[in-house]
């Protein structure tokens, strides 16, 4: 039985300020897959996931992405959020003077507005955002300050993460979630995201290394490079990848 | 040009013979030097000619007819009103006041309070420092007393309401306030300035604080005028040995400006602050002087100042940190960011160092930059709209001032209308 994709990339070309990053790419993701895309730097990994997401600097040129059936290109940043479209940012920005948790709850009752949902109270919040606290292993002073101000970098994607629990999205595109981790906070990241999964949410893990889907069995693994999937397979792809390195591309062609 | 603003002083026989020097001073020296003009340094972005093409008619006393906006009858406070410049008693709420507090008009002081009030009146400020200053001390008289004795700590703030609307076109309204902290007394005080009317009103206040040793001072003034006024105000603070103060200065309304804070630290380890923010629509005018003095050894300066500016808004910050020989030990931080909305808007940023001692720790630091898209998208990308966004990041930017206002409920409602505000200016 085959269910409709989640998310439908049909030979995406993107540009970002007048250069060719994205030469034709092509990804179909169904309700409950994993799949890891990896590649080299400046393969166009990150301009991938902020062309999911809706960023302005990155501009469609050709090839379309459909969400549930729905063309994306016309959607603000907004609306795909509101959708249940989530990015876990490779470089979370500061948000000055902005309580994390006035934001995170700015940001839920936004979405559960949009779907025609009540939204939620300040008591409510509190309650539910410190379940939500757990599984990320931080404490409760880390909402009262503001968004990613002075995080150190464990604590910048485990606040993603964070807010990925809590936002509830459909589909998550993690860039580079593992960078710049120790493994103690790769391990929490990593549960976080086991936790989370279920059959109907999925997840596209954009990352260099393989260290991080040592713990998050993915169901494809696609290599990037120069703005074009040259492979595709399963899990062993990803351990040739870590054996042998990017170079093996190269030989290979 | 000058000659308008002036109507010449009553002479009242009753009045002390140091009240009649002061306001002869200010008549003189007003004749001799007339309004600042751009040519001079310190008032090069002050355009003035507006308000010196409107013939402004002192504030005449009579009825009073009209209520306070219930958005601010704040609770849990002392409350005393002047609709302007004039005491009303109506619309003041001074329950169980401390016995040993003294609250009391200006004018009223010239005879209650003579010995006292001429220790303090003027001396921070001298009427002939500049045009504004001189006419303030040729109309002395409308103001307020305020004392508090050795060890009184009010438990309430005392919430100063200024109102304007008793209805008179083009009202000048001249103000000296004195508040005066003896040893150990403890006080917040909130100096509101609310416009509510129609009428153009030129508004010109002159505030002289001394907080004697170990005093603790939170002053919080917020000029919300209408947008028509023209609000010229200066404020002197002399602190003594380990007195503390904190400043905050809010300038949301009138079309013109002009804001000079004078913080002279000059007892051994007093420690003072000035937060300010200012929010520039249309074509306001929003210009920002302090001044810090160090003049003894072992103190502490902190200093935020935001600007908040969209359309054609203009904005100066001048803010100079003076360390006198002595003042060794100076701990003092300087910082002024500021916001442009739109290209049109403009900012002026001159932060100043002045140190002559050698052992001091001082910095000082200043930005001006447009809203950072990134930061945007960020909170787009979680499902914020952007109109929703624009208002948080500001919220975020202002609340970095605000979020210390001494009064919670005033702080709830300086947010809301900064956005609506804002958001009537279509950012």
């Amino acid at each position: 039985m085959t269910s409709t994709p989640l998310i439908d990339v049909h030979n995406l070309h993107v540009e970002v300020e007048g250069k060719e990053i994205l030469k034709g790419i092509n990804l179909t993701v169904k309700p409950g897959e994993l799949h890891a895309v990896m590649g080299p730097n400046g393969s166009g990994k990150s301009t991938f996931a902020n062309t999911i997401s809706g960023h302005e600097k990155y501009r469609i040129t050709g090839g379309t992405i459909h969400y549930r059936g729905q063309d994306l290109a016309e959607w603000s940043p907004e609306r795909r959020a509101c959708e249940g479209i989530f990015q876990s940012f490779q470089y979370p920005v500061v948000i000055p003077g902005v309580n994390n948790i006035y934001f995170l709850k700015t940001a839920l009752n936004a979405i559960r507005r949009y779907r025609e949902e009540e939204e939620v109270d300040a008591m409510d919040f509190m309650q539910l955002i410190r379940e939500k606290l757990k599984t990320v292993k931080l404490d409760e002073s880390f909402i009262h300050r503001p968004v990613n101000e002075g995080f150190s970098g464990g604590e910048k994607k485990r606040n993603e993460i964070l807010q990925m629990v809590t936002l509830e999205p459909t589909l998550s595109v993690l860039d580079e979630t593992d960078s710049g981790l120790d493994i103690d906070a790769l391990k929490i990241v990593a549960e976080g995201v086991n936790q989370y999964r279920n059959p109907e949410r999925s997840f596209v893990v954009i990352t260099h290394y393989q260290r991080l889907l040592n713990y998050l069995e993915p169901d494809y693994v696609h290599v990037l490079k120069d703005g074009r999937i040259v492979t595709s397979g399963g899990r062993e792809l990803s351990d040739k990848l870590e054996l042998e390195g990017y170079t093996w591309l190269e030989n290979n062609e | 040009m000058t000659a308008d603003f002036l109507t010449e002083p009553a002479i009242h026989q009753e009045h002390p013979d140091f009240i009649q020097k002061l306001r002869s001073q200010g008549l003189h020296a007003f004749k001799k030097y007339g309004f600042p003009t751009s040519r001079q340094e310190d008032w090069r972005f002050t355009p003035l000619e507006t308000l010196l093409e409107t013939q402004f008619i002192p504030s005449a006393s009579g009825a009073i007819d009209l209520d306070i906006p219930e958005d601010f009858l704040l609770s849990d406070v002392y409350r005393i009103t002047l609709v302007d410049g004039e005491l009303s008693p109506e619309l003041s709420d001074l329950p169980e006041l401390p016995e040993q507090l003294v609250l009391c008009t200006l004018s009223d002081a010239f005879t209650d309070h003579s010995e006292l009030i001429q220790k303090y009146l003027h001396q921070l400020i001298s009427p002939a420092e500049n045009g504004f200053t001189a006419l303030n001390a040729a109309h002395l008289g409308a103001g307020l007393l305020i004392f508090l004795p050795a060890g009184l700590i009010l438990d309430k703030p005392l919430h100063i309401l200024h109102l304007d609307g008793k209805g008179q076109e083009n009202t000048a309204v001249h103000l000296h306030h004195l508040l005066i902290l003896e040893d150990n007394a403890s006080a917040t005080v909130l100096m509101h300035h609310l416009g509510t009317s129609s009428q153009v009103h030129f508004t010109n206040v002159l505030t002289e604080i001394s907080a004697a040793r170990e005093s603790r001072l939170s002053i919080c003034k917020i000029q919300d005028s209408t947008d028509a006024d023209y609000h010229i105000s200066h404020t002197a603070l002399h602190q003594a040995e380990d007195s503390e103060i904190q400043v905050f200065s809010v300038d949301i309304g009138a079309r013109i400006v002009r804001n000079d804070i004078r913080m002279h630290l000059n007892g051994k380890g007093s420690s003072g602050s000035i937060s300010g923010v200012f929010v520039g629509r249309d074509r306001q005018i929003m210009d920002q002087h302090t001044h810090i003095h160090h003049n003894s050894p072992n103190g502490t300066s902190r200093e935020l100042y935001k600007g908040i500016l969209t359309d054609h808004a203009r904005g100066v910050f001048n803010g100079l940190i003076y360390v006198a020989p002595d003042a060794q030990q100076t701990d003092s931080e300087q910082t002024n960011r500021n916001l442009l909305l739109a290209e049109t808007a403009r900012m002026n940023s001159n932060p100043q160092l002045e140190i002559h001692a050698d052992d001091v720790r001082c910095s000082h630091g200043s930005s001006t930059g447009q809203l950072d898209e990134d930061a945007l998208f960020y909170l787009q990308s979680r499902g914020i709209d952007r109109k929703r966004a624009l208002a948080l990041m500001i919220e975020g930017f202002a609340g970095e001032v605000l979020n210390d206002l001494p009064c919670s409920s005033l702080q709830a409602k300086m947010f809301s209308h900064i956005t609506d505000r804002l958001a009537l200016a279509k950012i």
